[in-house]
């Protein structure tokens, strides 16, 4: 007989410290993609002061500023990783494991998270000095919301990269699946301007779909752009974003294994 | 009373398949016109494995065995038919049937890349819940018995092939499973590291009672681990019973290899081939380095290998088992009516 049973929750916070421990490897790659994003973004910033003057909208900058380290904390990479492992037909050895598919990759994706976000902060430090009180939190309470907003933030990210990745089963490439997620997440998640800047159009179709509630929710709410009611409300969207995705993920997965193809030994 | 180990009963799996024309332009009409076939994998599969057994799933490229590992280890779910693994329906209750079971795919690593061996075991304990008396015994086991101590600080990324396997191997094995499925487990090993694998999957048989299922192209994996042979021909069953009557009908053949430090003379070479001829010996292969000399009868390549070595040219002697594929083709042959 066996002596083992199901892993059970604990193992993934185990698995969570080894995927941590692995970026550790990849401390100085990371770097070197923060100083890359970092110097993009600072030319869009350069381009905005110009167009705004500096000291007309300090709360613009702060959003920017905070919008890319929200951005660059959230940026998970299970999908290029899984994708490659599902073209690889490495998911094979993933379906072996005695524990959920969707928990392992999201423990993993949380540790991506945690780690990026120790060079966020530093961004966000940065910045901070730089701009002072613009930066602050509007209030305890909007730092407490805008805190659980995060934790909501990642818990979408990770299950809109979760679906879209599935559609490498049918495209057989995570280029076209990743791009376009991308896109969406370029355009409607509020990472170069606030939503609420948004023309009338754009601002309508971005509030229908969920890539604002990634970076835009959680830093409206700790800048106060969006408070009291109208923060219960983003919160109680991003929820409710977070369950129907997770919801329709694990279903399209569970449908889609069924066609599942792993050939080649 | 315990289920069986496995229990398949028309067991099939199909693959669709887009069929793409040749060339740019078939490319191009692909896009906008593909055709779809079905490539049946594994057909009216029908076996039974009792608990305990160690059952060698041998067969051609392409027969099927991955294919049929693959969904009674609920990979993928079987196009029909009925499978049932240690009681549990492995496409249904995969996680269930994981956490009893072992696998090693000898073409898809299962370590974590980027950690150390010993981290990716520490971790294997906590996923499995394996508890501390198991490890205790299984942990030291395998590291001893597959030589993992140098290997347990690196990370998996800087091993060789042949050092990952072992360590594939260690880790599919870490839990005691009550079942192991192992794919070509000793492939990219050497000599010496295939006989650690096999020792110590008899030891996990003697230990935990463990059942086997083996695939490999290495013949003698099966004859020094498993007691039965299952062997598959394009997704069916062409021969299901003991190694024996395997072994006794299909795969007595030895051959004598030797290497040659220099061509053979004519003088040594006639004799050779005299002998050759009058023993029945069959010619596999006969080069200037290399000559492959192939008979049922051990006596008739013990006497040509002490005529190679009463000649200077021979550098190493070894007598061989046939290749899988080969004792397979040998039985397709005889089954078609051709010449064995």
């Amino acid at each position: 007989m066996s002596a083992a049973r199901a892993g059970g929750w604990r193992a993934y916070p185990a698995y969570f410290r080894r995927a941590l421990a692995a970026h550790l490897e990849y401390s100085a790659s990371v770097a070197m993609n923060l100083l890359a994003t970092g110097a993009g973004y600072a030319f869009t910033v350069l381009v905005w002061r110009r167009a705004l003057g500096p000291s007309r909208a300090p709360g613009f900058f702060a959003y920017l500023a905070l919008a890319f380290g929200v951005n660059f904390a959230m940026n998970v990479a299970f999908e290029r990783y899984v994708g490659d492992r599902i073209r690889e037909g490495l998911i094979a050895t993933d379906l072996l494991k005695p524990v959920d598919y969707a928990w392992l990759f999201f423990w993993q994706s949380l540790s991506d998270v945690v780690f990026q976000s120790v060079f966020a902060l530093a961004v966000v430090g940065v910045a901070w000095a730089a701009l002072g009180r613009a930066m602050a939190p509007a209030s305890g309470a909007a730092a407490l919301e805008a805190g659980v907003s995060l934790g909501l933030a990642f818990f979408i990210q990770f299950h809109l990269g979760f679906l879209f990745i599935q559609g490498i089963f049918a495209t057989h490439s995570n280029y076209g699946p990743f791009t376009t997620r991308m896109f969406l997440h370029t355009a409607f998640s509020g990472i170069f301007a606030p939503i609420d800047l948004y023309p009338r159009l754009l601002g309508a179709f971005a509030r229908w779909l969920p890539f604002r509630h990634v970076v835009y929710t959680p830093c409206a709410i700790w800048l106060g752009r969006v408070a009291g009611a109208g923060a219960w409300r983003a919160l109680a969207s991003q929820a409710a974003w977070g369950l129907g995705l997770m919801a329709v993920s694990r279903l399209s997965f569970h449908l889609i294994r069924r066609h599942l193809t792993i050939q080649g030994g | 009373m315990d289920a069986p180990a496995v229990l398949a009963e028309g067991l099939s799996k199909d693959y669709h398949r887009r069929v793409r024309q040749p060339g740019l332009w078939g490319a191009f009409k692909g896009v906008f016109n593909s055709e779809r076939v079905v490539v049946p994998a594994v057909r009216d599969l029908r076996f039974r494995v009792e608990r305990g057994e160690q059952v060698g799933l041998i067969g051609e490229n392409g027969a099927g065995k991955s294919t049929t590992v693959k969904m009674l280890c609920g990979i993928l779910s079987p196009s029909a038919g009925r499978l049932e693994v240690l009681g549990l329906d492995p496409w249904r209750q995969r996680r269930r049937l994981a956490a009893r079971i072992g696998v090693v795919f000898g073409q898809k690593p299962q370590l974590l890349w980027d950690i150390p061996v010993r981290e990716t075991f520490t971790l294997l304990k906590e996923m499995y819940a394996i508890p501390d008396a198991v490890f205790a015994r299984t942990y030291p086991k395998i590291v001893g018995a597959l030589d993992l101590e140098r290997l347990l600080p690196s990370p998996v990324r800087q091993l060789s092939l042949g050092q990952r396997m072992r360590c594939d191997l260690g880790a599919a094995m870490l839990h005691a499973p009550e079942l192991a499925f192992l794919d070509e487990p000793t492939i990219g090993l050497d000599v010496i590291a295939k006989q650690q694998a096999r020792e110590l999957i008899r030891w996990f048989a003697r230990e935990f009672g463990t059942t086997l299922i083996l695939t490999t192209h290495d013949l003698k994996d099966i004859t020094e681990t498993c007691s039965r042979v299952v062997l598959l021909d394009k997704g069916g069953l062409l021969f299901d019973g003991s190694l024996q009557s395997f072994e006794d009908s299909f795969a007595r053949e030895r051959r004598l290899v030797a290497e040659l430090e220099r061509p053979l003379g004519p003088a040594e070479e006639a004799r050779l081939r005299e002998l050759a001829s009058g023993e029945g010996l069959r010619v596999v292969e006969w080069g200037p380095a290399r000559v492959c000399l192939a008979s049922e009868s051990v006596a008739g390549l013990n006497r040509a290998a002490s005529l190679l070595l009463a000649g200077s040219a021979v550098a190493e002697l070894d007598f061989e088992r046939a290749e899988v594929e080969e004792v397979v083709r040998r039985i397709y042959t005889r089954r078609e009516g051709g010449r064995p």
